[in-house]
């Protein structure tokens, strides 16, 4: 704890903890107090000026200024006032006020609040353009110098918080402006779209395009009459508060018609929340917050822009049943006594058990929830799975066999202060880009330590202090060894392993054959990077691993993820603050799903199915006898198809046939059903196998909670009303239960959470009124509301409360024939979501990146004669596709790197892959594809087009650089002290 | 053997049980206020009868044009003039003290009562007449109002 200080501020005595900065406090204090460019989230900045204070007679900034024993502090004194004018009046140069015809006018815009909380009627120095135009190039948002007042919160959250480090002010120049990189196009600009300068923005300099001309009353005016309007009002000259008074009508009456609503975003396992903001059915904007517990005001492209699919024409409006060779529309009504009479027509005939459940890593804990419940109490089946079997579920075991919870250690706070990460099989700037910021910032501003092991050298690979290029499925060969070594060394924690882990003795057995020159000959890396990465482990003040399918997707990443909490275990890297393992789950509710016990050996709250007292607890409460003997995954769903033991199938929110693992195998299966229900928000490849198609309401239109990958559960709001017949999951699920005899009557996602509560031990303390607004629970929660944002600071959960090393040994590679010669590594992009269903939908991402393609290396296109933009066909055992190809040294010799945004045949990377999957849990090995190339033509059109980010270069610097704006022979300073802080620095 | 099928056929029946979904809403919400409705049918025929509703509608239709022209005619010197010229004399009349512009007002209206009644008699006013009503009370009182406020616009006009 800091010392407590006493000050005095306008004459009243105020204690404070001593470094606290002056602003910070007064804001808390209530006290009104200009400020422009200050936020806590980026610190002062010092650009605006605007916060001036008299303190002991000198003029200082209340964001910069640290308070100190016996301060006295004047915010209103003549000199303070005349100081925060004057730098109001310089803002004003820069700014028209226009404010009722601005479609920033919404009753938080920062300029026009700071000018009527300082009283301004008149400035003195008169409004004067820069001479620049609109750049209204990107898709998604534009600037106008025009309005711009250089207080550089755009080029701090790029520069140092986004870190994508594209936006500068270049103050030196006659007429400073924001430029994008060497001051290019915003859209050929290496912008990644992550839209916070936008968000940041305390003015209309950076507008979210769909806000323009939308979001006020009299915006969508055209330009030849609002410019004369604007005119008018320089003209008349009214006082700046007859301005203000009306603008503030005006926002008054934007209140009743837009709509903001919080909800918590879909596109990855990361739970960034954020408002929704609406005019009826019309996105208007995305509107993060700083108090939102994750991503605070940070988006990345499909969080901030990428809802259009929610509008879509596309969309699912009415229910579909089959008829014939084709689906036709129908009432709920038909379709769930079509759903009913069949599905109990199965049962009664074959058993409960001829049915398999699906649920989705999309939807909500609760509709996941009633998922199982369908399953496990109505049709009397353990048949139920979701589809992060498709990715997370190996993590997910390494952990429960090591230090006993399925889920990340700890939070995003503890990767941004760890004293080194490990990034190993993922690719979080584009799977998981906001937690990623966290690390580049932390790396950028705090000397964090970041070493990288992935066959591909994307973002983070550059921007490594170690990049480590082990063979395919290797990873637990180099974890293993860096293990033993740091052992051999003395550099583990003794102590830790002795007090707090089982089988140590087992483990050092196991590890002996490990040794660095086996490693070597195994992964491939030199001796000196398995010391080196072992040396920045031993020297780092907590160490994170976060891994990703890179892991999870081979035959053994159930082992690999395991070896990965053996090494932290061994260097007593859990329970303690920047520490410990953190499995990045690819989708919202990928956490969430198998929580709810979407599982086929796991009750919900994570109980097992073979635990008696738990399966008693749900046999009373549902009023049936459930089996300990776990049901079918994903993938034995499908085997029982084949040999004709599982009929029917309920498929929920996901595009198995694209998703899973060798498609052609898949469709295969997906046809011999004798009846199939698949509920989606869209008409989906999985779709066109089903008997009835109900249509879901997407995230914006429901109630309901996520869990995202820290463990932390957050409310999601109804923002808009489902499109046409669509309904939420929740209810769905709810009729077919009631069309089987079984009447549930929830009336609210809250009452499905409330029966959670009270069968889950972990979530026992889980209440809607405690997730109110940005509140969030982090799991395992008390009775009395307190979580648990950090694991295993007291035990490990077990009986015993003791971790285990893990003794599972590497498993080789599958074996393909010698003729597929290629690894066809496959993964994400930033801009696309999952197969691309719903990001497909949105015009500026198809724009930004309209197609997949295949990632060559120099090497190849040299040995093949390819180059970007010639097409090849990639066959493998399962089957082929054809695709462009580009040429890039993110990808290195033999290895191909394939995105798997695809629905089409022609290019969807499962038409390659096998069903080899991992020794535990059958997650299909899709890393693990070989394939050989054909060359179709040489010369073609590049598929990505040269406006995509990814062929521009960054240009890095440390924030806005405010002292080159001091520097400025026309900057008069304002302020007696002028020191840079750059930020939180 | 379900193959995959991408034909979607609109079923005539859901159609129409869809559109006569949303119309029961209609007719609900409808009967719900049946009083106010009838009322808003009354005040539209009267609105089409005298031709106004066509008039509005004209006007509508032309809103950016009408706009337009209006912000023009606004944006001349002698409207901005106008339009400084009011909010100047709104800005002193809100220093002024309302309760003695009331009485002003009053006390204006009750002297144009009385100008009007010897205005109708015709009474003619010769010097003496002058003198004598310097004495008179209300009148000293007016005039005494007059110079002071004549005093006041001198000491503005030399600032």
């Amino acid at each position: 704890m800091a010392n407590k200080i006493t000050m005095k501020i306008n004459g009243d005595l105020h204690e404070a903890e001593e470094g606290t900065r002056l602003l910070d406090h007064l804001l808390a204090k209530g006290v009104e107090h200009p400020h422009i460019c200050y936020s806590e989230t980026l610190g002062p900045i010092q650009t605006c000026d605007t916060c001036m204070c008299e303190i002991d007679g000198k003029l200082m900034r209340a964001c910069s200024t640290e308070v100190k024993e016996g301060m006295n502090i004047l915010t209103s004194s003549l000199s303070a006032k005349t100081a925060q004018n004057e730098a109001m009046d310089r803002i004003l140069e820069n700014h028209l006020l226009y404010c009722t015809v601005c479609d920033n006018n919404n009753g938080n815009c920062k300029v026009h609040n700071t000018a009527e909380l300082l009283e301004v009627e008149h400035q003195t120095r008169p409004f004067r353009e820069k001479g620049y135009e609109v750049d209204m190039s990107h898709p998604f948002y534009r600037y106008d110098p025009n309005q711009c007042i250089l207080c550089g919160k755009c080029v701090e959250v790029c520069q140092d918080l986004q870190v994508n480090e594209t936006l500068t002010i270049d103050w030196e120049r006659n007429m400073p402006r924001v430029i994008w990189d060497n001051d290019k196009l915003i859209n050929e600009s290496s912008c990644v779209s992550c839209g916070q300068c936008a968000t940041v923005c305390p003015c209309n300099a950076l507008m979210e395009k769909s806000m323009l001309g939308e979001a006020g009353f009299m915006t969508g005016i055209k330009k030849d009459l609002l410019n004369p309007m604007v005119d008018l009002i320089k003209e008349v000259e009214p006082g700046y508060s007859g301005i203000f008074a009306v603008s503030e009508v005006e926002a008054a009456m934007r209140e009743t018609r837009t709509k903001k609503t919080k909800t918590v975003c879909t596109f990855c396992g990361v739970g960034c929340s954020f408002e929704v903001w609406t005019k009826g059915r019309q996105i208007l904007k995305i509107e993060p917050a700083e108090n939102a517990p994750v991503n605070s005001v940070s988006t990345c492209i499909k969080g901030k822009f990428g809802w259009d699919f929610v509008n879509s024409d596309q969309r699912l409006t009415t229910p579909l049943i089959r008829k014939g060779d084709e689906f036709v529309t129908a009432t709920w009504e038909e379709a769930l006594s079509l759903i009913g009479e069949k599905m109990s027509r199965i049962k009664n005939t074959y058993g409960g058990n001829a049915l398999g459940f699906v649920s989705s890593s999309k939807t909500t804990n609760e509709d996941s929830y009633l998922m199982q419940k369908l399953a496990r109490q109505v049709f009397e089946t353990n048949n139920v799975d979701n589809c992060s079997r498709y990715c997370q579920s190996p993590a997910t075991d390494g952990l429960l066999a090591t230090v006993g919870y399925g889920g990340d250690s700890g939070t995003i706070k503890d990767i941004a202060s760890a004293g080194l990460v490990i990034i190993i099989g993922a690719n979080p700037t584009e799977g998981h880009p906001v937690l990623a910021t966290r690390v580049k910032r932390a790396k950028k501003l705090f000397g964090q330590k970041l070493i990288v092991s992935d066959l591909r050298r994307h973002e983070m690979a550059e921007r490594s202090d170690l990049y480590l290029h082990p063979k395919q499925g290797s990873d637990l060969v180099w974890l293993a060894a860096v293990t033993k070594y740091i052992i051999d060394q003395g550099w583990h924690d003794e102590e830790f392993i002795r007090g707090r882990v089982n089988h140590y003795e087992d483990y050092l057995q196991l590890l002996n054959k490990y040794t660095l020159d086996y490693a070597v000959e195994v992964t491939g890396l030199s001796k000196e990077q398995l010391v080196k990465t072992a040396e920045m482990i031993h020297e780092a003040d907590g160490t994170c691993v976060l891994w990703g399918m890179g892991v999870t997707q081979n035959i053994a990443g159930s082992h690999t993820s395991a070896a990965i909490a053996n090494l932290l275990l061994a260097t007593g890297n859990f329970g303690r603050p920047g520490a410990g393992a953190y499995p990045l789950r690819g989708h919202n509710n990928v956490q969430g799903s198998c929580d709810m016990g979407t599982l086929p050996q796991w009750l919900p709250g994570n109980q097992r199915l073979t635990d008696d007292a738990a399966r008693a607890k749900f046999e009373q409460a549902y009023g049936v006898s459930i089996s300990p003997e776990a049901g079918f995954t994903n993938i034995e769903m499908l085997q029982e198809v084949e040999k004709g033991n599982l009929k029917a199938m309920y498929l929920m929110g996901e595009d198995m046939a694209w998703v899973d693992s060798n498609s052609n195998h898949v469709h295969d299966m997906l046809s011999k059903l004798e009846f199939f229900v698949v509920q989606d928000v869209f008409f989906t490849k999985t779709a066109q196998f089903a008997d009835v198609v109900l249509p879901a309401s997407p995230s914006l239109e429901k109630d309901g909670t996520f869990t995202n990958t820290e463990r932390r559960i957050q409310r999601l709001y109804q923002a808009l009303e489902p499109m046409g017949e669509s309904k939420p999951d929740w209810w769905i699920i709810q009729q077919i239960a009631k069309q089987m005899g079984t009447d549930w009557n929830y009336s609210h996602p809250r009452e499905i959470m409330d029966e959670i509560a009270s069968l889950s031990p972990i979530f026992s303390g889980v209440t809607y009124d405690r997730l109110e607004g940005w509140d969030s629970l982090v799991w395992p929660v008390q009775k009395d509301g307190r979580d648990e944002p950090l694991l295993y600071t007291e035990r490990f959960n077990f009986p015993d409360s003791k971790a285990r090393f893990s003794l599972a040994e590497y498993v080789k590679p599958v074996d393909y024939e010698k003729e597929f010669d290629l690894i066809l590594n496959n993964g994400r992009l930033l801009e696309h979501f999952h197969e691309g269903n719903m990001t497909n939908k949105s015009k500026g991402i198809q724009y930004k990146l309209p197609e997949v393609f295949v990632e060559v290396s120099p090497e190849l296109a040299s040995e093949r004669g390819l180059q970007d933009g010639s097409s090849v066909r990639l066959i493998s055992p399962y089957g082929f596709i054809k695709l462009r190809c580009i040429v890039t040294d993110r990808v290195k010799g033999n290895e191909l790197y394939v995105p798997m945004h695809s629905v089409s045949h022609e290019n969807a990377i499962n038409m390659l892959t096998g069903s080899v999957g991992d020794v535990r849990t059958q997650t299909p090995a899709y890393k693990q594809t070989k394939v050989r190339m054909e060359l179709v033509h040489v010369k073609g059109r590049a598929p990505l087009p040269m406006y995509n980010p990814r062929y521009a270069e960054r240009n890095p610097q440390a924030g806005v650089q405010v002292e080159r704006k001091w520097a400025r022979e026309d900057y008069e300073p304002i302020a007696d002290i002028n020191k840079p802080v750059g930020g939180r620095r | 053997m379900a193959e995959p099928i991408t034909k979607i056929s609109h079923s005539a029946h859901t159609e129409k049980e869809l559109q006569e979904q949303s119309i029961d809403t209609i007719l609900e919400d409808l009967a719900k206020s049946a009083d106010g409705i009838k009322e808003l049918i009354k005040l539209f025929h009267q609105l089409h009868d005298s031709g106004i509703l066509g008039a509005v509608n004209g006007l509508v239709e032309a809103k950016e044009k009408v706009a337009g022209i209006a912000v023009e005619q606004l944006l001349r010197p002698q409207m901005t003039n106008a339009i400084n010229n009011m909010m100047a004399a709104a800005g002193v009349l809100s220093e002024t003290n309302p309760d003695m512009t009331k009485k002003l007002m009053g006390s204006l209206g009750n002297g144009l009562q009385r100008a009007e009644r010897a205005l109708a008699n015709n009474e003619k006013v010769g010097v003496f007449d002058l003198m004598k009503a310097l004495k008179d009370p209300d009148i000293n009182r007016a005039i005494g109002f007059g110079m002071n406020l004549l005093k006041g616009v001198g000491e503005g006009l030399k600032e």
